[in-house]
């Protein structure tokens, strides 16, 4: 497979450069403007980070189009597709908190987005089981992208929650957070579900502890202890945070294993 | 502060006029859950940080060796305590699985809870409301009964106790239901898994060949004919298939086709075709015909009218060791010759024959086959020759017939835990999905006539310090507006033995 030319990355720079502009937007108008910006500049910020999102999708499909081959065969695109699975996310759950910290959501995606660029050229397809068919493959890593980009939106509202409480004693949406469970839970657990039907179908064996099964593993078994506190355990608000928080860094760990 | 101690939960979770309700109260916990899977977690970290035992090493004494000394060279006086506390074998540890099955037991205690919860209300930690009612004179079951119909108008399930003075209920209790039920059957399935499954594993099969699968069962299989399509590119082909028949005592009982990379299902086996690859028959005669015996590395000193040489396509080694001594820079080590290379040895005549399986390379037409043939220990070749189909050649006056043909590669075994396994991971999905949209809503009730009047004593499964749970407030104001009383924030109930 020869590697793909830089031109399928122009788009991801140009997604890079809305989501820290939005960042610095963001920054900015709460400076001029106080705790609970105009509502013009929270609309010039959802249509930044919907070009952001337009641009991710562009440079993926970019991408596909040069290998010519199912999408989200390899670890840059499956990198890329969290960065706007992140973005989706935010629109569905935004934060309810202070303006300033919604940067935090902007600059983790920005930095997902900066962190497949560099993984790029890609010079070989990522292979999960060596045999696995590439639709269970584009379906597992769907799966993935979008489990990922749940953790990382719902750990970065948090954090901001955690910031805005900190410094301005002021109480974000007692939901913040509630993303990774909601959604970032389901999908990995059916990413980790298909991955062990395919190793089972094709190979009879469910299970190899390979390093990102045992990531993935690793992060779900995290997720379900923060589902029992959330739960079964009435939890909410600050100790939701700290363990979404936390979170983000197991998901990255799984980005970076695949 | 107190209250968020560890002491302070034990207090309230153990009382010694019941121990055994206490042990059960314990162990039902979903706190236990929490401390068990962060010690899952925790040893899944190990597992990654530190190196661990790959299956090569496992299954090859030679190979444990080379690794255990490789470990010994990187971490000194340190790998025998990993070895010795199972932490370079932690996926088949005591460890992992002494915190599985206390999972399991916590997850049995904690659906007999979900399903009927009649262990809650001794909890003294929980936030609690005591709503007074100094005015309304109305007897402790009215109160109870009016209480009673506000959450079943809200859809909740309402389990009456002891006396009919004290009742729990709850709403959303299926998600976590499930959640618990499908972790069980997966749990048990790994249990049944490890007791009962077996594997047969890299089973080589030549056309005609008979293999009775053994493990007590009344079975043997046949390839009968086995195909392979060849890749035009050169990589190798992933579509062949073989026509298996079944034979039993009274001769055959099916056929059946097993495709590469598809899982078959006979009975209560599973079969797989992991590969085809290439075989070649040899014999050899002398000049008057009588057959020379001929051995291979393989089959050490004893000797053969015909060998079978099975050949690996790829250039993968025959046999290697992975040494996964660092976690992430693996370093390999690689004995005998490359699979596509075999020998044979003709003792009488001093004499071995180096054959080399040619996969098809782009611009070729068909594989071949290339025979070399060494005198002693001499490392020239005094013979060279290729074919591709079966072939009889001269080599120093004796006669050499090769037949290529190709052979399966099975897997086959028995595991009944999968019956268990995917339907619980199923299950697990659906409950995480039903549950995060509703999380459980459970609230224990209490009620007690004090001084004329009626109080009224709700706990609720939220921790105290964050304060009550929105739909708790919400809860307690319905019933504080239907039953016109006044609401006390605080207060414990002396029935449910919490601390005031």
């Amino acid at each position: 497979m020869t590697p793909i030319p830089l031109m399928a990355t122009h788009p991801f720079l140009a997604a890079v450069l809305c989501l820290l502009g939005n960042a610095a937007m963001h920054l900015l108008a709460s400076r001029w403007q106080g705790v609970s910006p105009h509502k013009k500049w929270q609309d010039a910020s959802r249509v930044i980070a919907g070009l952001a999102l337009l641009c991710l999708a562009t440079g993926l499909a970019l991408s596909i189009a040069q290998r010519r081959d199912w999408p989200l065969m390899t670890a840059p695109e499956v990198i890329a597709a969290s960065a706007a699975a992140a973005i989706v996310w935010r629109f569905l759950h935004p934060y309810h908190g202070e303006w300033q910290w919604e940067a935090l959501c902007d600059l983790t995606a920005g930095a997902l987005a900066i962190w497949g660029i560099a993984r790029w050229p890609v010079s070989k397809t990522t292979s999960v089981l060596p045999v696995m068919p590439q639709s269970w493959q584009f379906v597992l890593h769907l799966a993935l992208a979008l489990a990922c980009g749940a953790f990382i939106h719902a750990g970065s509202t948090a954090l901001a929650c955690l910031l805005s409480e900190k410094r301005a004693h002021k109480i974000c949406d007692e939901g913040s957070g509630y993303c990774a469970i909601s959604l970032g839970l389901p999908f990995l657990t059916a990413s980790l579900l298909l991955r062990a039907i395919t190793g089972l179908y094709i190979r009879g064996v469910y299970w190899n502890w390979s390093t990102a099964e045992t990531w993935q593993l690793l992060a779900w078994v995290f997720y379900v202890i923060v589902w029992c506190a959330w739960v079964l355990q009435g939890w909410y608000g600050r100790r939701v945070w700290v363990l979404t928080t936390l979170g983000m860094s197991l998901a990255l760990a799984m980005l970076n294993a695949i | 502060m107190a209250r968020n101690t560890v002491k302070a939960h034990w207090t309230a979770w153990w009382s010694s006029e019941d121990p055994l309700d206490s042990l059960w109260r314990v162990f039902a916990s979903p706190y236990l859950t929490m401390l068990l899977l962060a010690s899952l977690a925790m040893l899944i970290c190990l597992g990654i940080i530190l190196p661990q035992r790959p299956v090569e090493a496992i299954t090859d004494l030679m190979a444990n060796n080379l690794w255990l000394t490789s470990l010994r060279e990187r971490y000194h006086n340190a790998a025998d305590w990993l070895v010795r506390l199972k932490l370079s074998d932690i996926h088949r540890s005591l460890w992992l699985r002494g915190i599985l099955g206390l999972l399991a037991f916590n997850l049995l205690l904690g659906t007999v809870d979900l399903i009927r919860p009649r262990h809650g209300w001794h909890t003294g930690l929980e936030r609690k409301v005591l709503v007074n009612d100094p005015v309304l004179v109305s007897s402790p079951e009215q109160v109870l009964e009016c209480v009673r119909q506000i959450l079943h108008d809200q859809h909740y399930r309402y389990l009456a106790g002891k006396n009919n003075r004290l009742a729990c209920a709850d709403r959303s209790w299926t998600g976590p239901l499930l959640v618990y039920l499908g972790l069980l059957l997966i749990l048990g399935g790994l249990a049944i898994s490890e007791r009962t499954a077996w594997w047969e594993d890299n089973v080589t099969l030549r056309p005609g060949q008979v293999r009775p699968l053994g493990h007590g069962i009344n079975l043997a299989v046949r390839a009968d004919t086995i195909t392979a399509k060849i890749d035009p590119s050169g990589r190798k082909a992933n579509n062949g298939h073989t026509e298996l028949a079944f034979l039993q005592e009274n001769g055959e009982t099916t056929r059946k086709t097993l495709q590469n990379l598809t899982p078959l299902f006979y009975g209560s086996l599973l079969f797989y075709q992991t590969s085809t690859e290439p075989v070649l028959l040899v014999q050899a005669q002398d000049a008057n015909g009588r057959n020379l015996p001929l051995r291979t590395p393989e089959t050490g000193a004893t000797q053969f009218m015909e060998v079978a040489l099975h050949f690996r396509e790829g250039d993968t080694p025959r046999y290697f060791v992975v040494l996964d001594v660092m976690p992430g820079s693996q370093l390999s080590r690689q004995f005998q010759q490359s699979g596509l290379e075999r020998y044979v040895l003709v003792p009488s005549r001093d004499l071995s024959l180096r054959l080399r399986y040619n996969p098809i390379h782009p611009g070729a037409t068909t594989p071949f086959f290339t025979v070399e043939a060494f005198r002693s220990a001499e490392t020239l070749s005094f013979y060279q020759h290729q074919f591709h189909t079966a072939e009889t050649v001269e080599i120093a006056g004796d006669r050499y017939s090769f037949q290529p043909q190709r052979y399966a590669v099975i897997k086959f075994g028995r595991d009944y835990g999968l019956v268990f396994i995917l339907p619980g991971a199923v299950l697990v999905l659906l409950g995480i999905i039903l549950s995060v949209r509703q999380p459980l809503k459970r609230i224990w009730l209490a009620i007690q006539p004090f001084r004329g009047a009626v109080n009224l004593h709700l706990v609720v499964n939220a921790p105290a310090t964050e304060g009550e749970p929105p739909w708790f407030e919400s809860l307690v104001q319905d019933i504080v507006a239907a039953l016109n009383v006044e609401k006390e924030a605080g207060r414990n109930h002396p029935a449910l033995g919490g601390k005031t």
